[in-house]
C-alpha cells in the first residue's frame, strides 16, 4: 500500500504552487477563449482567424495583449464591421508596439504590469496626435532625471489629456512634459496639471503663455498654488482688471476680498 | 466633462482665514492627503472668497479626490499578508521548528488563497484605491441610456442610468479605480454609441466614432 507523508515543507511547497498558479492559467486576457465563449463575439466568427493573427503578431513582438483584448471588446460591443474591427486592433497593435520599442530602448527593465500601463499610456499619447520622437525624448527625459514609470505614466497622461482636450502642439507639450519630470513636484500633483492649464487657456491664455509659466515654476522648485497665482496674475481679465485699478492704485487695499492684489506669491516649495 | 463628487461631507459652516486655506492646499500639495473637514473648510471658504476661488477651483477635484480617498483607508494585500503573519506567530511564541515551518506553510496558504481569488475575481476594489464618479447625461425621448466602457468590459448591461424624474437627464454614479484611464461611451437606446458631450478629452476610437476620456 502507497503512503503519502506530508511534511510542512510539503504543504509550503504547495502553497508556494498555489501562489504562482493564477497568473500562470489565468485566461481572462485569452482572445481565443473569448472569441470562442463570448455570444458577442459570434457575429465575427469569420474574421477570427484575422483577429488572432493580430494577436499571434502581438505576442512576437512581445506586446501584451491585454490592451488589444479591450479594444477588441470595444469594436465587438459597437458593433463594427468586421474589417474595421481587424484594421482597428492592427493600429492599436501598431501604438503598442511603437510604445515597445521606445521603452526597450529608453526604459528598460520594467516589470509586466508597469510595462503594461507604460504601454497604454504611449498608446493613448499617440492616438492624441503624438510624435514618437516627442516621447522618445521625454522619455530621455525621464532617464536624465532617474524616474520611474510611476512618473513616466503620470506625464504621458497629462500630456494625452492636454492633447486632446486642448490640442496641445508637440513641442510645447514636450517642453511641459521634460519639466514635470525634472521637476520635484510629487507626482501625485501631476494629476492637477491638466485642470490648471485647460483653465487657465479657457481664462484666454494662449498655450505657449501658459505652459512658459507652468515651466518657469516648476523649473524654480515652485508648487500648484505659486503656479495658480502665476496664471492668474497673467490673464488677460486679471491684467485688465489691473490697468482699470492703476489710476487710483492708492486705494488698492491689502485683503484679496476688498479688491486689492488677490494673493501674495505662493510659498516656493522644497 | 463629468462631474466628480467624491463623497459626501458634513457641511460645516464659517470662514477661514485664506492664509489657514492656503496652508492645507499647500500641505496637501506636499502629502497627497487631505481630511474631510479640511476639504469642507477649503469649500466654505472659496464659496465666499473670489480670490481664493479663482486661485483653488482648478485644484478642487484633486482636493476632493484625495480626501475622499484618504477618509476611508483599506487594507491593501501586503498589509493583510502581514497581519495573517503576525497571527500565527503570536499563537506559538515558543514554537518548535516543525511547528514554524507549518505555521508559516498555513499562513503562506492563506495569502496564496486570498491572492489567487483577487487574481481570479480582477482588481479588488478598497475606498482607498477607488473614486466615485458622477456622470450625466441629456437624451430628453431616450428610452435607455447605458454607460459603458473599458471599466464595464465593454459590456453595454452592466450600468444602465436612470432618469428617475423625467427631466430628460440621466444618470450614474459609478465606483471607478483611481489612478486609471477610463475609456467610455453612452450607448442612447441599446445602438447609438456617442461620447461625452460634457467631456474635453476625446479619442478617436479606431472604428470610426469617438470615445471620451477620463483620468481618474
Amino acid at each position: 500500500m502507497c503512503t503519502v507523508r506530508v511534511t510542512p515543507r510539503a504543504v509550503l511547497l504547495l502553497a508556494l504552487l498555489a501562489l504562482l498558479a493564477p497568473p500562470l492559467f489565468s485566461d481572462g486576457n485569452d482572445a481565443a477563449s473569448w472569441l470562442r465563449s463570448d455570444p458577442r463575439a459570434r457575429a465575427y466568427a469569420s474574421a477570427q482567424a484575422e483577429i488572432l493573427a493580430v494577436f499571434d503578431d502581438a505576442q512576437k513582438t512581445g506586446v501584451p495583449t491585454g490592451p488589444l483584448v479591450d479594444k477588441l471588446k470595444e469594436g465587438v460591443a459597437k458593433r463594427v464591421a468586421a474589417d474595421l474591427l481587424v484594421a482597428g486592433l492592427r493600429v492599436e497593435l501598431d501604438r503598442l508596439a511603437t510604445g515597445e520599442s521606445l521603452l526597450a530602448g529608453q526604459a528598460p527593465g520594467l516589470d509586466p504590469g508597469q510595462k503594461e500601463a507604460a504601454l497604454r499610456a504611449v498608446s493613448l499619447l499617440l492616438a492624441s496626435g503624438a510624435s514618437p520622437q516627442m516621447i522618445e525624448s521625454l522619455l530621455d527625459a525621464a532617464s536624465e532625471a532617474a524616474r520611474g514609470s510611476t512618473y513616466i505614466v503620470k506625464t504621458l497622461g497629462v500630456l494625452a489629456q492636454l492633447k486632446l482636450s486642448i490640442h496641445l502642439p508637440d513641442a510645447l507639450a514636450q517642453t511641459l512634459g521634460t519639466a514635470l519630470l525634472r521637476s520635484r513636484m510629487p507626482q501625485e500633483a501631476f494629476d492637477a496639471i491638466p485642470s490648471v492649464v485647460i483653465r487657465a487657456r479657457a481664462n484666454g491664455m494662449s498655450s505657449e503663455e501658459v505652459v512658459a509659466i507652468v515651466v518657469g515654476v516648476l523649473r524654480s522648485g515652485g508648487g500648484l498654488i505659486q503656479m495658480q497665482d502665476r496664471l492668474q496674475k497673467a490673464s488677460p481679465g486679471a491684467q485688465a482688471e489691473r490697468r482699470q485699478e492703476r489710476p487710483g492704485a492708492g486705494s488698492a487695499a491689502a485683503h484679496p476680498q476688498a479688491g486689492g492684489p488677490p494673493h501674495p506669491e505662493g510659498p516656493v516649495k522644497r | 466633462m463629468s462631474i466628480l463628487r467624491w463623497g459626501t461631507m458634513s457641511r460645516e459652516q464659517g470662514t477661514e482665514g485664506c492664509a489657514r486655506i492656503e496652508a492645507m492646499v499647500a500641505a496637501w500639495e506636499d502629502q497627497g492627503v487631505l481630511s474631510p473637514p479640511d476639504l469642507e473648510a477649503i469649500r466654505t471658504h472659496c464659496s465666499a472668497c473670489g480670490p481664493c476661488s479663482g486661485r483653488f477651483s482648478a485644484l478642487m477635484p484633486l482636493l476632493e479626490r484625495d480626501s475622499g480617498a484618504a477618509a476611508s483607508p483599506g487594507l491593501p494585500e501586503a498589509e493583510l499578508a502581514d497581519k495573517v503573519m503576525a497571527r500565527v506567530r503570536f499563537s506559538s511564541p515558543r514554537p518548535v521548528p516543525r511547528l514554524r515551518w507549518a505555521a508559516i506553510a498555513v499562513a503562506c496558504l492563506i495569502v496564496a488563497a486570498g491572492f489567487g481569488f483577487t487574481l481570479a475575481r480582477g482588481w479588488t476594489a478598497t475606498p482607498a484605491d477607488e473614486v466615485v464618479v458622477h456622470f450625466e447625461l441629456e437624451a430628453p425621448g431616450a428610452k435607455s441610456v447605458a454607460l459603458v466602457g473599458s471599466f464595464t468590459d465593454w459590456d453595454a448591461s452592466k450600468l444602465m442610468m436612470s432618469d428617475a424624474d423625467r427631466d430628460g437627464v440621466w444618470q450614474i454614479t459609478v465606483k471607478l479605480r483611481k489612478d486609471s484611464v477610463a475609456i467610455y461611451n453612452f450607448v442612447i437606446d441599446g445602438s447609438r454609441w456617442i461620447p461625452d458631450p460634457r467631456s474635453s478629452a476625446q479619442v478617436d476610437d479606431g472604428f470610426g466614432g469617438q470615445s471620451s476620456v477620463l483620468r481618474l
